[in-house]
C-alpha cells in the first residue's frame, strides 16, 4: 500500500518548467552567434607571399610613377597626400579618383613614429576600402612635419 | 540541465576572443571594415598597452629574440611540411594594442620581417555595422 502511495505521489510531483530557461539559452546562444563576426580576429597584410615568384610567373616591372597615392601621416594630425598637405576630411573623395588612374592601384603609406596605431589602422583601412590592391608602408628617415619623427 | 547549459554559453561568450585566436594575451585590437585575411595557423605576435611582446604566449625581452623566435618557428613550419621552400611562409600577424605608437608597431614589423616572415598581417576586428 505505502509502495502505491508512494508511486502515486512521484506520478503526481510537478516537473520543473524547463521553458524559460530554455527560452534564455537560446536567446545567449543567438547572442553567442551574432557577436562571433566582431569577436574573431582577422588581418590585413602589410606583406604578401611571393608565391607568383615561387611559380615563376613574370611580374611585370612596376614603375614608380604608377603609385599615385602617397600618403604620410604626421603626429600633429597634418595629412600629406602627395607630398602636399591635405585635408583628411576629402581623402575619401579624392582616394578612389587617383586610384583609378594608377594600373596596379597600389598606394603608400608612411607615419610618424609618435601617430597612434589605430590612426594608421584607419588609414590602411580607407585605402583598401576604396579600392586599393596594396598598401605599401614605408619607413622615412626625416619626416617632413614639423617637429615629427 | 539548463542551468549548466547557460553556464557553459556564459564561459563560451566570456572566454570567446582567447577561443577565436591563437594566443591567451589580451589586447585591444584596432577594428576595420576591410578583412583581407582569416588567420589559420598563424604566429601570433602580441604587443600589450603597457609595450610588453610576445610570441604566441612566450614573453620577448628584446626585438632580437623577436627575430630568434620568429626564425626557429618558421624553420619549424617547413621542416614539417617537408618542404625547404615554405620556409617564412607561415602567416605572422602582429597583434597590437590600438593606443600603441606606430613606431613600436614598425620596430616589431622590422624584427618578425628579420626572422624571415614573408607573411605579415596587421590583426583588426571586424568594426560594427562596417560593410
Amino acid at each position: 500500500m505505502a509502495k502505491r502511495k508512494k508511486e502515486f505521489e512521484r506520478k503526481q510531483a510537478p516537473s520543473p518548467n524547463l521553458g524559460p530557461f530554455s527560452d534564455m539559452t537560446t536567446s545567449l546562444l543567438i547572442m553567442f552567434m551574432l557577436t562571433i563576426p566582431f569577436i574573431v580576429e582577422s588581418g590585413i597584410f602589410v606583406s604578401r607571399s611571393l608565391a607568383a615568384k615561387r611559380r615563376n610567373v613574370v611580374m611585370p616591372k612596376q614603375k614608380k610613377s604608377d603609385i599615385k597615392v602617397n600618403i604620410h601621416l604626421c603626429a600633429d594630425g597634418t595629412v600629406f597626400l602627395n607630398e602636399e598637405p591635405f585635408d583628411p576630411n576629402r581623402l575619401p573623395d579624392i582616394i578612389p579618383k587617383l586610384l583609378a588612374r594608377s594600373v596596379k592601384k597600389q598606394a603608400l603609406l608612411s607615419a610618424d613614429n609618435d601617430v597612434i596605431y589605430e590612426y594608421v589602422i584607419q588609414m590602411i583601412d580607407l585605402l583598401k576600402e576604396k579600392g586599393a590592391s596594396d598598401v605599401l608602408i614605408m619607413k622615412r628617415k626625416r619626416s617632413k612635419c614639423g617637429g615629427g619623427r | 540541465m539548463a542551468g549548466v547549459m547557460i553556464l557553459t554559453l556564459a564561459t563560451l561568450i566570456m572566454n570567446a576572443q582567447s577561443l577565436f585566436s591563437n594566443t591567451s594575451i589580451k589586447v585591444d585590437i584596432p577594428k576595420a571594415n576591410v578583412i583581407e585575411v582569416e588567420l589559420e595557423q598563424s604566429i601570433p605576435v602580441s604587443i600589450t598597452k603597457e609595450g610588453k611582446m610576445y610570441v604566441q604566449d612566450e614573453e620577448m625581452p628584446d626585438l632580437q629574440s623577436i627575430t630568434q623566435r620568429i626564425k626557429e618557428l618558421q624553420e619549424k613550419y617547413a621542416m614539417e611540411n617537408n618542404d625547404p621552400e615554405l620556409k617564412g611562409q607561415q602567416l605572422t600577424v602582429i597583434r597590437g594594442d590600438k593606443s600603441l605608437q606606430w613606431g613600436q608597431i614598425l620596430e616589431v614589423l622590422d624584427a618578425v620581417k628579420k626572422g624571415g616572415a614573408k607573411r605579415v598581417a596587421l590583426a583588426v576586428v571586424k568594426r560594427k555595422g562596417g560593410g
